[in-house]
């Protein structure tokens, strides 16, 4: 480690949440209007990795997959001019009929959503993409705001990206 | 780490027990049927290996109420666990899961002849063995489908002293 480590440290803010169907056989991700794009969120914002092991006769603990457990909170509480809860509802309750990934953007990753919300205190990116995902809701009011904080929760096995290059854990 | 050779054949036994790592090779050409001997071999880092032995005795008591117990013969019984670090399956993009060490471990089950080699520093020679359990039975760790653990109880078929 140099003395210049300090620079390679990456500031990467959580800063945007995307749900976008796609098609299973294909892996074809689906049009706008299967996407929902969160571009603000606050900075409570929380992801935890945390390894899932077993145990071993000689080495104590093995680790064969990871716990991903992100909450994001949404500030725009104009939920329903939005129609956020109901395209929410329609990825928890639909997900048998359509299957959809999440990518969380950290820093200044680029999506092809226009609209894109400049990050200035941001020096590094990265995007994680989770799958098989179990989501929910609350809506919480904190002083006079209320606010959503929406759960996003997914278990990924070990080798679970390593089949193909589209299919990376972190871009 | 200590490492296991679950290696099986069907129809017929292997023809020598001498251990050999590219054993499905040596299987096509040189079957005691002439044609293609269907069997197989993997790897696998286990879990757990306890090794247990198994004592069979007859006990009698004599006429003068001495209680008596012989040996007959015993066993090496093998108890196995292999975990989801090796058996982890990933998911394809069309949300088969592809898994082909839990194919082979069916395979094996399923097969007419099992063997077992062991690696501590270099490999044993194929100990032919039973398998105990009935059916095939993997757990799940986190009840999530991506972490199978199979346990599995080997006899020797050999028994001895």
């Amino acid at each position: 480690m140099d003395n210049n480590f300090i620079n390679d440290i990456k500031l990467m803010p959580i800063k945007a949440l995307e749900i976008v169907g796609y098609d299973v056989s294909t892996n074809i991700e689906s049009l706008s209007n299967d996407r929902i794009f969160v571009a603000h969120v606050e900075e409570e914002s929380s992801i935890k990795i945390s390894p899932i092991t077993t145990e071993h006769m000689l080495k104590g603990e093995i680790t064969v997959g990871y716990d991903v457990s992100t909450n994001i909170v949404i500030p725009h509480n104009d939920y329903a001019n939005n129609n956020l809860l109901s395209l929410l509802d329609e990825v928890i309750y639909n997900a048998d009929n359509k299957t959809y990934k999440v990518y969380i953007h950290f820093g200044n990753t680029f999506t092809d959503v226009n609209n894109i919300i400049p990050q200035p205190n941001a020096n590094g990116s990265l995007k994680l993409y989770l799958k098989d995902f179990a989501m929910f809701y609350n809506i919480e009011t904190i002083k006079s705001r209320p606010r959503m904080f929406l759960s996003v929760n997914a278990i990924i096995g070990k080798y679970d990206y390593s089949n193909t290059s589209n299919d990376k854990l972190i871009n | 780490m200590m490492e296991i050779a679950l290696t099986y054949t069907n129809e017929h036994p292997l023809p020598t027990l001498t251990f050999a790592s590219d054993i499905e090779n040596i299987l096509d050409t040189g079957s005691p049927d002439g044609g293609i001997l269907d069997g197989g071999q993997n790897f696998y880092f286990p879990l757990y290996f306890y090794k247990i032995l198994n004592k069979t005795t007859n006990t009698a008591i004599t006429k003068r109420g001495r209680l008596v117990k012989h040996k007959i013969n015993q066993r090496k019984q093998y108890n196995i666990i292999i975990g989801a670090d090796t058996l982890s399956s990933y998911t394809t993009q069309n949300g088969v899961q592809n898994n082909f060490k839990l194919e082979h471990l069916i395979s094996f089950f399923n097969a007419d002849y099992h063997y077992l080699a062991v690696k501590n520093s270099t490999w044993s020679d194929y100990i032919p063995v039973v398998i105990s359990e009935d059916s095939f039975s993997p757990e799940y760790l986190k009840n999530n489908l991506r972490f199978p653990q199979v346990s599995i109880t080997l006899l020797e078929v050999e028994a001895y002293g």
